[in-house]
């Protein structure tokens, strides 16, 4: 166990300044929103450098009290890798932000954002089974408050369903957190994890359907993931990013955490305690979400809304590949995960910058796109060739791994893995139609006008797409010690944040 | 929620769903401790009753603490017993020991907890963002009530001071001290008809105290290297001057939950016209 | 044999049935402000059926007074804390949540001129 406790200043400073940033709003609204800026920009600037410099594995401890008692930060592989990402996409939308949020209450919108971002962060390295439930219920207070902002009327619709569903989950999650603690007496992942083979199995199950079905709406698996639509089409295409780039992240992460952490066992395939195979029901309502999200994708005509059905799916698609619970899988489906949060992410904000400049949000709207704004149509392809997993493209790595290892777990992993390719056909169906659409006909209308300052994050998204898809070790490498931290329960995690909980 | 749905489908599902729910917790109520059976000795709040968590450090460090099969044996470490307005120098001196797990053993939460706050007064009051129309209470209030309520803010205010200052010794702490305080601001909200809070000032309040409350926790970092770690002495249990940084924090959240609630009352009461542009 | 049974499950029953009912209005009404209520009792529910488990019969206050002692021979007596500061921080937790709701309730009613769901969504079409 190493301990690190200025990673705390990864939550630390984010909070010092959203207290602040009301400070700054008095001196100028615009200014505030480069507070935000610069601070996401220090968070991403201190994982990348504990990413990259191997910080990790190690533990930031909260108050000198050493985990089990108190509470705690765990930075692992995991960890490491998807604060980074949560950070670094952060960053992006707080740049293409200092474009588009220009009306309005610019002020407390860059607090929520920034707060937005940094409870995503908390809920990736949190150490403590009810921390968790706090950085979700500050992500998701703040998602709600950001969804409902805007001109628009069906913002607030939207808005008010993430809520009602988020809550309730929310509120599931927490009475099986309580259960579990009536028995183990402690509220520390590690020690839970540890001695989760001590409690006694119909409550185990029970508790573990209320978490995981918390946790399910986050990560926005079927049947609960109603308000994914609605809120994504009624909110800005910025926090449309942010939630399908950000919140989705850190949701997936929260829920395999507990199914594979806490309440998995190890072996070649993960599987779980208690009477319930967690892993299996997660695979299915993972597979249910992929095929549903696809198919529902497939009948929008509005290309906003296509985009809300075509991240459920791929957020089922990572889910699919954390589920199949071997190395293989678990490195495919986190993979995936940085795919999907890069590509997604790229095209909501392409979509921000079309129809901030005229272009509906239809998808006739999109016909001839390449004669009126080249750069916008080209890196829209890349992120639908990336979604679609085109060979040199990031997606092939992550689909070609999630395939690769349910063909090694075999069983009834193979009808998964065949709803999955067929959805991937209905998949490449309408994307293809979209880039069709830009590319092939003419159009009347005149050139767009691109703004400079949005094109810098598209760029670098697209070129990052690119990137990893020509050398897939950039993320790779990270994505195989997280694969094997999430499938070594014992080494890979709770004997690093509780060292001598085997000692006898 | 979907139009489509017929209201009796609609209903048979919930009451399908919530029956399943019920038939889990009964089935899980058999399986937990409860009544009689519930004891604390085989929690980790045993050791942050008995405040020997450094005690449980020491043994967890030498390997003591987890027995064979990864059980632990809270009941083993040593503790010495506690005197009220005798011991002095505890390793946390809140004598509510409630408090001493809000602020000091679990602080990280209540730190989020303020935040979520924060956010949500925030989100409420970036959502009613616009010009401000008028009060709308329409009902014009009675002397009594306007001079009343001006009398009462005075006393409301100075007994959530005094709840939020003796968090650590009695049952309470920033927060119900700041949800007293609010009432007062409502009270004067509902007396006078044309109240105007101070903005400005709520706006100070709020962030400066949150500022404070993330700053305490950083000197904990810079100081005793550990993000909010009590760096001040505790002193003797059960005095006013105890409990080293919980009641410096105690007061911080106090006049943040204060001013955010007021915040809250305040943008609720007075209608807003949307602008954007 | 009454008194065991009230001791063990009374709390738990009445957590239980407050959920249930808070579910049920939750998923079926269609009106929004009674989805918030609905929220607010499941929430209800929750903070007692945590503190519930907190309590055990005689336990004393979890504060050092002049009079009351926690530990009588190196055994606990006091109810369980942990679970009362939990609930703390989700009754906070709640009023926050509550509050948004509202909000985003003033909200589509001044925009949409109405608080019922289905109205609302025919009015999205």
């Amino acid at each position: 166990m190493s301990i690190f406790n200025n990673a705390a200043l990864l939550i630390g400073v984010p909070l010092l300044f959203a207290f602040s940033i009301p400070l700054f709003g008095l001196i100028s609204k615009q200014l505030t929103k480069w507070v935000t800026l610069l601070t996401i920009s220090f968070n991403a600037t201190f994982s990348l450098y504990i990413l990259l410099a191997h910080k990790y594995p190690s533990i930031v401890v909260m108050g000198n009290w050493l985990p089990p008692f108190g509470e705690n930060l765990y930075i692992g592989p995991v960890a490491a890798l998807l604060v980074s990402l949560i950070s670094v996409m952060g960053l992006l939308i707080a740049i293409y932000n200092l474009w588009s949020i220009k009306k309005g209450d610019v002020t407390r919108f860059s607090v929520l954002f920034l707060m937005f971002t940094a409870g995503a962060s908390g809920m990736v390295l949190t150490g403590d089974i009810f921390n968790l439930f706090i950085f979700m219920e500050i992500t998701g207070i703040s998602s709600f408050a950001l969804a409902a902002y805007g001109p628009e009327k069906r913002a607030l619709g939207g808005a008010f369903k993430f809520l009602v569903v988020s809550s309730i989950g929310s509120t599931l999650y927490l009475l099986g957190v309580t259960l579990i603690y009536t028995q183990l007496g402690t509220l520390n992942i590690a020690e839970i994890a540890a001695r989760i083979n001590q409690t006694t199995p119909g409550l185990l199950t029970f508790a573990g359907v209320l978490i995981v079905s918390g946790l399910a709406v986050e990560a926005e698996l079927f049947p609960f993931n109603g308000w994914v639509p609605d809120t994504y089409t009624g909110a800005i295409n910025g926090v449309s990013a942010a939630l399908s780039g950000i919140g989705a992240v850190s949701g997936v992460y929260a829920l395999f955490r507990i199914a594979m952490t806490v309440f998995g066992k190890d072996g070649t395939y993960v599987s779980s305690y208690g009477n319930l195979n967690f892993m299996a029901v997660i695979a299915v309502l993972a597979t249910a979400t992929v095929v549903i999200g696809e198919l529902s994708a497939l009948t929008q005509k509005n290309v906003k809304k296509m985009l809300a059905y075509s991240s459920m799916a791929q957020m089922g698609l990572v889910a699919v590949g954390l589920s199949i619970g071997n190395e293989l899988g678990v490195y495919g489906g986190i993979f995936q995960l940085v795919n999907h949060s890069i590509a997604k992410t790229m095209m909501f904000l392409i979509l921000g910058v079309l129809v901030a400049s005229g272009v509906g949000e239809n998808i006739d709207d999109f016909r001839g796109l390449w004669k009126r704004s080249p750069f916008l149509s080209l890196a829209f392809s890349v992120g639908a060739f990336s979604m679609l997993g085109f060979p040199l493209f990031g997606g092939f790595w992550s689909k070609f791994a999630i395939v690769g290892a349910s063909i090694q777990r075999g069983g009834w992993y193979d009808f998964i893995i065949g709803l999955v390719l067929f959805a991937s056909i209905v998949e490449a169906f309408y994307y293809l139609r979209i880039v069709g659409y830009m590319f092939s006909s003419d159009s009347k209308f005149p050139k767009l006008k691109t703004p400079w300052t949005p094109t810098i994050p598209i760029f670098i998204l697209a070129v990052s797409i690119i990137a990893i898809g020509v050398f897939p070790q950039i993320v790779g490498t990270f994505s195989a010690q997280a694969a094997s931290e999430f499938t070594h329960k014992m080494s890979g995690y709770v004997l690093n944040v509780i060292p001598t909980i085997a000692a006898h | 929620m979907r139009n489509d749905t017929p209201i009796l489908v609609k209903k048979i599902t919930a009451l399908s769903l919530i029956t399943i729910l019920m038939v889990g917790f009964f089935w899980a109520f058999t399986e937990m401790p409860k009544g009689s059976s519930v004891n604390v000795n085989n929690r980790v709040s045993r050791l942050y009753i008995l405040k020997n968590v450094k005690a449980a450090t020491k043994s967890l460090n030498s390997g003591n603490f987890f027995a064979k099969g990864m059980k632990p044996l809270r009941s083993d470490v040593p503790y010495s017993p506690i005197t009220f307005g005798k011991s002095a120098n505890l390793e946390d001196g809140a004598a509510n020991v409630v408090t001493s797990i809000v602020v000091d053993y679990r602080g990280f939460d209540t730190l989020g907890e303020v935040t979520v706050l924060f956010l949500a007064a925030t989100g409420v009051a970036m959502l009613f963002f616009g010009k401000r129309k008028k009060n709308i209470i329409k009902a014009q209030a009675s002397l009594i009530m306007s001079v009343g309520t001006r009398i009462a803010y005075a006393v409301i205010l100075l007994f959530g001071i005094y709840i939020f200052v003796h968090g650590h010794l009695t049952p309470g702490g920033g927060f119900p001290g700041g949800a007293v305080i609010a009432s007062g601001v409502l009270g004067l909200f509902l007396g006078n008809d044309h109240y105007e809070s101070n903005h400005l000032g709520l706006k100070l309040f709020e962030s400066l105290s949150g500022m404070a409350f993330v700053i305490i926790g950083l000197t904990g970092l810079f100081s005793v290297n550990s993000f909010l770690a009590n760096f001040l002495p505790t002193g003797v249990i059960g005095d006013l001057y105890s409990a080293g940084f919980i009641a410096l924090i105690y007061i911080a959240i106090g006049m943040k939950v204060g001013a955010e609630l007021s915040a809250v009352v305040d943008s609720m009461i007075v209608d807003t016209e949307e602008e954007w542009s | 044999m009454m008194q065991e049974f009230l001791q063990n499950y009374v709390y738990l029953i009445g957590s239980m049935s407050l959920i249930g009912i808070g579910l049920y209005i939750t998923l079926t009404d269609e009106n929004i402000f009674k989805i918030i209520v609905g929220l607010n009792i499941i929430e209800s529910g929750t903070n007692l059926f945590m503190v519930a488990i907190a309590w055990y019969p005689k336990a004393v206050m979890p504060i050092y007074t002049l009079t009351n002692k926690l530990s009588i021979n190196g055994k606990v007596i006091a109810a369980d804390p942990l679970p009362q500061s939990l609930v703390l921080t989700a009754i906070v937790i709640g009023l926050g949540t509550t509050a948004l709701a509202l909000t985003i309730g003033i909200k589509i009613f001044e925009k949409y001129g109405t608080l019922d769901v289905r109205k609302i969504k025919e009015a999205g079409r």
